[in-house]
């Protein structure tokens, strides 16, 4: 029987952290080889499907960072450890991990594409740590109450000496929460990095306007435009290239991408 | 012409009897008048569909949608939701005989492209594609709105049989062996299909589509024109788009798929409301250069056949085939400033 691209495979749920109301971690057990970059469809059998990027692999377990933004993330969030819900993918290309060996590495992340960066750092850091020249990073979260991964940040931080985390809120509404930490656009830090130089490389995830003002900050910088990797994130059905919700002029973001180089990136027109 | 090929001249009664004969292998698909069908009040609409005796089928009009239904259908199961699982929904019945002119042949060849190509194809697709077969129709005359001519869609060689009338009769071409024996007649020459003589429309299409399109205003003249009703997309031969929907019936939950449409609002909206090609005329934009200039780059093959099925369907009078003129002159200005 030929293969149907559309089929998903039953998943156990096997751990779930919750950041905070709004953002969770599943672990399931998906034992699909993935890499940084890649993002899988959750399926929910009535209620339906829903691409959520990949933020960490480990051996047969697939992490996938979810916001509750729909009905499908609204129903996975209902389910508990030792719940099955469908999983296809891993789905799409991946961060160009060696051409960044030696280099000094960027990566700026908003919100939840925070998640879409984490597992590219995770590999540096947890197999490859001395790959890099230095890793500066940048988070930037809408407020102090919505901050992910604040575990994976403060590891990232005791990195030894390379790695360097700038974390930021754009506004902190509350008062009463004791953020005593920078405020303001990711976009503002980048002219801080003391190792900023034109052979720097960039990795810029998140909303899209964010990452248009982050690669103008960054080619003013003298970055070079072919060392500048953005990860798209579009309306997606299908995830295999069919159902032409992701498309950019003669570019499918689930196929072709989600990762693109700018020089391609900036000819791409929504 | 290969050897195989079989030719006839029927008589009316004899072609019933080849459609009666078909019949019965296949379920056939052309184009039909559904009476009082048509978007104004008392009006007759030519369509496709399944008629239901030879003299049904319409082949002096252009159909006003496209046969895309037959492989595509407007709602299709692709799983029942069993427990916590999908099943994969079932397919049989008798294989499709499709009646249609060169151009959407065309059009059946750019659906193929799309959802046959690469290492993963639409098993919904290709489980419908490959028990079809299609007959040719000629057109001696153009409709109103084609380009077929400007497109290269006014012939084709992918066909299995081939139906042209001739005053009170009609020539027919077989060339597949299993359809023969619905035709129990004796055989006389016919001339092999041709393409329609002239078209009341040409145009040619820019080669180098650059940024000064994507950005140019001529496209903001449709944001205050178009209204974002989708209906050039659905009329549309060669528009594939779909969403899939988890949906209750009567016979359970089950994943749909359902036709979706880039004109229309929300195609490209993101979980939290961000949104992209907020104005229609972006949406025209998009839509007008998949069918020019990004589905060729990826695929080879051009997307619009010029049947100008949207220009026909259109209520606020948007024309595929003027944007596409508009384009040149829009080409040209620049490279008149560059010189």
């Amino acid at each position: 029987m030929p293969l149907n691209i559309y089929a998903s495979t039953p998943t156990k749920i096997v751990d779930i952290i919750k950041h905070n109301t709004l953002e969770w971690a599943f672990r399931l057990a998906y034992p699909a080889a993935s890499a940084p970059g890649k993002f899988i469809i959750v399926s929910i059998p009535g209620e339906g499907e829903v691409p959520i990027s990949v933020s960490g692999f480990y051996g047969e377990i697939v992490e996938i960072t979810v916001r509750k933004a729909g009905e499908v993330t609204a129903a996975l969030f209902e389910k508990n450890i030792g719940d099955t819900i469908g999983v296809r993918g891993p789905y799409g290309n991946t961060f160009p991990i060696a051409d960044f060996f030696g280099k000094h590495l960027i990566v700026i992340a908003g919100g939840s594409a925070v998640a879409a960066i984490k597992a590219i750092v995770n590999y540096y850091h947890t197999e490859n740590t001395c790959s890099l020249r230095h890793l500066d990073i940048i988070v930037g979260f809408r407020s102090p109450k919505h901050i992910l991964f604040k575990e994976d940040l403060k590891i990232w931080e005791d990195w030894a000496t390379r790695c360097n985390i700038v974390m930021s809120v754009d506004t902190n509404e509350d008062p009463a929460d004791a953020w005593k930490g920078k405020i303001g656009f990711v976009t503002n830090y980048i002219k801080d990095l003391s190792l900023l130089n034109p052979d720097s490389r960039a990795i810029v995830v998140g909303p899209p306007r964010m990452m248009e003002n982050c690669v103008k900050e960054l080619l003013s910088h003298g970055l070079q435009e072919q060392n500048i990797w953005l990860s798209f994130e579009r309306h997606m059905k299908c995830g295999v290239g069919k159902c032409g919700h992701c498309r950019i002029n003669d570019k499918y973001i689930c196929n072709d991408g989600p990762v693109f180089n700018y020089q391609q990136a900036k000819d791409m027109i929504d | 012409m290969p050897e195989t090929t079989h030719s006839f001249n029927l008589s009316a009664e004899q072609s019933t009897q080849v459609f009666n004969n078909l019949s019965e292998a296949f379920h056939l698909w052309a184009p039909v008048i559904k009476r009082k069908g048509s978007r104004f009040s008392e009006q007759d609409i030519t369509t496709y569909g399944e008629p239901a005796s030879f003299d049904e089928i319409f082949l002096s009009q252009q159909t006003f949608f496209s046969p895309k239904e037959a492989l595509f259908p407007v709602r299709e199961t692709m799983f029942k939701v069993d427990g916590n699982g999908l099943t994969e929904s079932p397919y049989a019945g008798k294989p499709w005989l499709l009646f249609l002119r060169a151009c959407d042949v065309h059009a059946l060849e750019v659906m193929d492209a799309h959802y046959l190509s690469g290492t993963q194809p639409d098993i919904y697709y290709q489980r419908r594609r490959s028990k079809m077969k299609i007959v040719l129709l000629e057109c001696p005359q153009p409709f109103e709105h084609c380009y077929c001519l400007s497109m290269g869609t006014a012939q084709t060689d992918h066909y299995a049989a081939f139906i042209r009338p001739k005053g009170h009769t009609h020539e027919w071409l077989v060339r597949d062996s299993q359809m023969l024996s619905a035709f129990p007649f004796e055989q006389v020459p016919v001339e092999n299909p041709k393409p329609v003589p002239f078209n009341h429309r040409q145009v040619t299409v820019p080669e180098k589509i650059n940024n000064t399109i994507f950005n140019h205003d001529m496209w903001k003249e449709y944001s205050r024109r178009c209204i974002a009703c989708g209906r050039c997309n659905t009329s549309c031969p060669t528009c594939t788009c779909f969403s899939i929907w988890d949906v209750k019936t009567k016979a359970g939950d089950e994943r749909q798929r359902i036709w979706s449409a880039c004109h229309v609002k929300k195609f490209s909206v993101l979980a939290g409301n961000h949104d992209f090609r907020t104005k229609n005329g972006e949406r025209m934009r998009y839509k007008v250069l998949h069918k020019i200039n990004d589905f060729k780059k990826r695929t080879g093959k051009q997307m619009c056949i010029g049947c100008g099925r949207c220009d026909l369907v259109c209520p606020e009078y948007i024309s595929m085939f003027r944007s596409i003129d508009k384009m040149n002159a829009v080409l040209k200005e620049s490279t008149d400033h560059a010189a």
